[in-house]
């Protein structure tokens, strides 16, 4: 029969069949071409003939392999014969082994199923992250056309700490400015506010709104997407046209479609505009935040803000004139941000100089480059760092992902020893194995990646609350869009999560001697394969106890903060904001309407008291300068103050120490500019007067010029703007100072009890019954505004606790794991052990032991990790040392209550064996 | 060859009933399958093992046929084939068309009558 085997494995070559199949087929082909031999023999051929005429048959019409191709299927596995040149084979063996992994992978949902989900809790927080990041720091505004071209200018005299005093510029000056300077390609102001906005059958509504120089749209490339664009005939001064560009989501909102709107009049803080244009979907301003739903020109802001035409008028030329201090500025080709900021540096002193008296301002003025679009200029640093951080955990989450799926790879890996074996054996290399093994582990990843992204957009705006509470935006915060690029990003990250974490199990889980793992008939792991496990579980125990470390840090830090007195009872207290000036009303009718409005609120059930004031604690303050000495010009220092009523003591339940209130008529009518009377609160009254009684003394106001006021009383001390600092004094002055401009801004500030939206409608009930087109803004607890302050901390404690808690647990199945295989392996010398007399209690030890080295080398390396990233939350740290003994020791033994309970488990079923049975196995 | 012999494709569509009615009854293996088509076709129909073994895998595979090894006591192992309960109702379908079949030539070329 053999003689003909080569004949046949000849011609069957090609099909590169699976051998078990070739054999077969050779075996019934030779029986075959036997018979027909012997047949011939007796039909009296000779052996010779007969061998040719049946060989003859064999490659007769249709040869064999051509026949069997498309009948037999190709070897699942497709070992090249020893010797093949590798070459060409490549892109077919990866597609053989696509499809051998989903297979093996579909035999095992159990353990496909674990892997993806752990991967999906690792990608899904990490996308999330990644969206904010993108949305934050990377992203351009949609439609905007090379934005990497594009700078913002700031101008303002700028203090040490970061902190600036805006200054408008003028058209000429900025005509000057752009002739001047070669970096400059184009040059756009603008400004972002908002408006109250009533359209037919529409009730008033506030609406995100910006106003800028006719060219900005050019210069950022965006285009109406209906309609027309700002001409300069629109803008024309004092008070430009009655003109506005709808944002896509407002026009359909106002009028159901873009092309609708075209042509359609909108009151805007109740003035006439019409719609020119619309712009394309997705284009809502220029930074992350911006949710500009209408655009007019920058003179008819004023228009729209009724400003009298007389003001502007006198408020045209190169000295007074100017609406913006923020600019975007397109480089000239080949120009850099280097470049242009060392030119602004050069051209604002010199047109200080030049027009010495119109632009005295300038002098101390300088210009400051923003590269590039994004989040507020200001903010940058801040959210920059925020961002770096979360990105610091993605990459630790990454990583204890890696290292958890790798050690659920390797305990499949030990199981499948025996069918690498096989491969092996029939000639598979090694190289050929970890390429199975890591096509499987980047198919689990991606198929992690698809749940986890799946994750990311279902939690996200949960991802996005938990992320960014500190926030401060005028409405409501824009959700983070998971486009195309995190997306990308995510992808990549995913098929490198699943090469490094199927290396290693590829690596140790390929070396397969075939002899040893064929004959043994126990599976056994590899003492490599036991320590690289024990490997990835000290890593998820330490990467894990680094975060848990930093999070109780926060949290410890948090509990200070909370411990923190404010000086002010803020629970129940509702702050509403309003804006008359831009609807219309000057000083004098603003006071009226604010005396009735504070009328109305007291005698409304309801409240328990009710304050106007010009801002609340912890948000925008105003600032005055205190001279230490009267007389004395250089002397001064900084104090917060702000414009109340007489209640406003009463409703934050700041106790007056010394002296009285306000009085309705001190508070609520237009105020002198001498003498006026001033509540100081007790740092003041120190830092002036020391323990001598304050009431009745006088206090001078720098300014031009200075003014006298007399102590009326002093109230305890209330923090102002932060819980950490050494707080700034503060001072209290009547509502109505400074030429009524509380008056025309004021808060409303009540204590009721009631839930922010409930207080909110009453509020805007008792106003509404005075002007019924005026709206509040949306109502806030003054809670909100503490909790801001400590909102990142809180933010990023919530992130750290969340996780660490997440890889504790994650680390503590991979440890489970792993001790449950050892048991199951050491059952044999467990089992002699016991025969021999061994306390269960012994053997537990045994199995702790084990454990108890992992809880060490993952204790000592975490506190060590957790040490190094205190130093990115050292800055968010109060009251707490980053290296706080008692923080790690709570860390620590966290981890080890979750190592005992991952271990206690597999230790216990060690002590269950029974030695008999034990010995009879295998 | 004799000049009436069915075209090569009227051969191959006429070989699966061949071996399906030859497994009928009996299991067979493949060298006796070949000889009892040349012997009752009296040598006009031939299938040489290049052309019979895939028709064989073929038909195994769609589930007609099953191959089997089978060992008798002083003998080599012979894989023998027999007709499955679908390779039966495949079978009384095909003899059904071919009746059809010859019957609609006869009556229109006038082969026998």
């Amino acid at each position: 029969m053999s003689t003909w085997r080569d004949e046949l494995i000849t011609r069957l070559r090609d099909l590169r069949l699976r051998p078990e199949r070739e054999a077969e087929i050779v075996e019934e082909l030779s029986q075959h071409l036997d018979d027909r031999v012997r047949e011939l023999e007796a039909g009296g051929a000779s052996p010779e003939a007969a061998r040719r005429e049946a060989l003859a048959d064999l490659d007769a019409p249709g040869a064999l392999a051509r026949q069997l191709a498309a009948i037999e299927a190709r070897s699942p596995l497709d070992l090249p014969p020893p010797g093949t040149p590798a070459r060409g084979r490549w892109l077919a063996a990866l597609a053989q082994d696509l499809r051998h992994a989903v297979a093996g992978l579909r035999r095992t949902p159990g353990f496909a199923f674990t892997v993806v989900t752990a991967l999906a809790l690792t990608i899904g927080p990490t996308t999330g992250i990644l969206s904010v990041a993108n949305w934050l720091i990377w992203r351009p505004p949609p439609g905007v056309v090379q934005p990497d071209r594009l700078a913002v200018v700031w101008f303002g005299e700028w203090g040490d700490d970061g902190s600036v005093r805006p200054r408008r510029v003028s058209e000429p000056n900025i005509v000057d400015l752009e002739a001047g300077s070669t970096a400059v390609a184009a040059i756009g102001g603008w400004q972002e506010s908002r408006v109250s906005v009533a359209a037919d059958g529409v009730v008033p509504r506030l609406v995100g709104s910006a106003h800028a120089t006719v060219d900005l749209f050019d210069l950022l490339g965006v285009h109406p997407a209906v309609g027309r664009g700002f001409t300069p005939d629109d803008d024309q001064p004092p008070m430009g046209s009655p003109v506005a560009i709808l944002g896509d989501a407002l026009a359909r909102g106002l009028f159901g479609g873009a092309e609708a709107a075209i042509g359609r009049t909108l009151d805007v803080n109740g003035q006439r505009l019409s719609v020119i244009g619309v712009l394309p979907p997705g284009f809502v301003g220029l930074s992350p935040f911006s949710q500009v739903g209408i655009w007019f020109p920058s003179s008819t802001y004023y228009h729209v803000n009724h400003f009298s035409e007389t003001t502007m008028r006198e408020r045209a030329g190169r000295a007074r004139g100017g609406v913006f201090y923020t600019f975007v500025v397109r480089l000239a080709p080949g120009s850099t941000f280097e470049r242009l900021q060392g030119e602004l540096d050069a051209l604002v002193p010199a047109l200080a100089a030049r027009y010495p008296d119109d632009n005295e301002a300038f002098r101390t003025t300088r210009a400051r480059v923003f590269p590039g679009l994004g989040t507020a200029e200001l903010q940058r640093d801040r959210y920059r760092s925020l961002v770096d951080r979360l990105l610091l955990v993605g990459l630790v989450l990454l990583l204890l992902g890696c290292a958890n799926v790798a050690n659920l790879l390797m305990s499949r890996s030990g199981r499948r020893q025996h069918d690498r074996a096989v491969r092996a054996a029939l000639g598979a290399s090694r190289a050929r194995l970890v390429q199975l093994l890591l096509i499987e582990s980047c198919l689990l990843a991606l198929a992690g990646a698809a749940l986890g992204v799946v994750a990311a957009v279902w939690l996200r705006d949960l991802i996005q609350a938990l992320l960014l509470p500190g926030v401060y935006t005028l409405g409501t915060v824009p959700a983070a869009p998971i486009d195309g690029a995190v997306l990308a990003t995510t992808l990549g990250l995913s098929v490198c999560t699943g090469l490094v974490a199927g290396l290693a199990p590829a690596w140790t889980g390929s070396d397969t001697r075939p002899s040893a793992a064929l004959g043994a008939g126990s599976v056994r792991t590899s003492r490599a394969g036991v320590r690289l496990r024990a490997g990835f579980a000290v890593l998820q125990f330490a990467l894990s106890l680094a975060l848990v470390t930093n999070a109780l840090l926060l949290v410890g830090t948090l509990r200070q903060l909370a411990g923190v007195d404010v000086g002010f009872d803020a629970r129940g207290v509702t702050t509403h904001a309003l804006d008359l000036g831009s609807q219309g009303y000057d000083a004098e009718r603003a006071l009226t309407y604010d005396r009735e409005l504070l009328a109305r609120l007291a005698a409304a059930p309801g409240f328990q008291a009710a304050s106007l004031s010009y801002s609340y604690p912890f948000s925008i303050g105003w600032i005055n300068e205190v001279r230490e000495r009267p007389g004395e010009a250089d002397a001064t220092f900084s104090v917060d103050t702000n414009f109340v009523t007489p209640a406003y003591f009463d409703v934050l339940r700041i106790p007056l120490l010394q002296g009285r209130t306000f009085t309705a008529a001190e508070a609520l009518s237009p105020a002198g500019d001498e003498d006026g009377p001033a509540i100081v609160d007790e740092r003041l009254a120190r830092r002036l007067f020391g323990e001598a009684p304050a009431i009745g003394r006088s206090i001078q106001v720098a300014g031009r010029p200075d003014r006298s006021l007399t102590v009326i009383g002093v109230a305890r001390n209330a923090r102002w703007g932060d819980l950490t600092d050494e707080p700034d004094p503060v001072l209290y002055l009547p509502f109505t100072d400074r030429g009524g401009y509380a008056a025309v801004r004021p808060v409303v500030l009540v204590r009721s009890g009631l839930s922010a939206r409930a207080a909110g409608e009453l509020v805007q009930a008792q106003g509404s019954a005075i002007d019924p087109s005026l709206p509040f803004g949306p109502p806030r607890p003054l809670s909100a505004a503490v909790e801001r302050v400590t909102a990142d901390r809180r933010a990023f404690a919530t992130v750290l606790t969340l996780l660490g808690a997440l890889g504790f647990v994650l680390a503590a199945v991979g440890l489970y794991g792993l001790l449950s295989q050892l048991v199951v392996e050491r059952t044999r010398e467990f089992g002699i052990r016991l025969a021999i007399g061994a306390r269960r209690g012994h053997v537990f030890g045994l199995v702790l032991r084990q454990a108890g080295w992992i809880a060490v080398l993952g204790g000592v390396a975490g506190l060590g990790l957790a040490a190094l990233g205190s130093r990115f939350v050292e800055s968010q740290l109060f009251g707490v040392s980053r290296l706080d003994p008692a923080i790690y020791l709570t860390a620590a033994l966290a981890l080890t209550l979750v190592v005992f309970a991952a271990s206690a488990w597999p230790a216990r079923s060690a002590t269950r064996i029974e030695p008999v049975e034990a010995l009879h196995r295998e | 060859m004799k000049p009436w012999l069915p075209a090569r494709e009227l051969k191959k569509g006429s070989a699966e009933l061949l071996i399906l009615a030859l497994v009928e009854d009996q299991p067979r293996h493949g060298y006796d399958i070949g000889k009892l088509i040349a012997l009752r076709s009296k040598g006009s129909l031939r299938f040489n093992v290049a052309s019979l073994y895939p028709l064989l895998y073929r038909l195994e595979r769609r589930g007609w046929i099953e191959g089997r090894w089978t060992e008798k006591a002083g003998q080599r192992r012979r894989r023998l084939y027999r007709l499955t309960a679908e390779g039966r109702k495949v079978l009384a379908a095909q003899r059904t068309g071919w009746k059809t079949f010859v019957r609609a030539i006869n009556r229109i070329a006038r082969v026998e009558s």
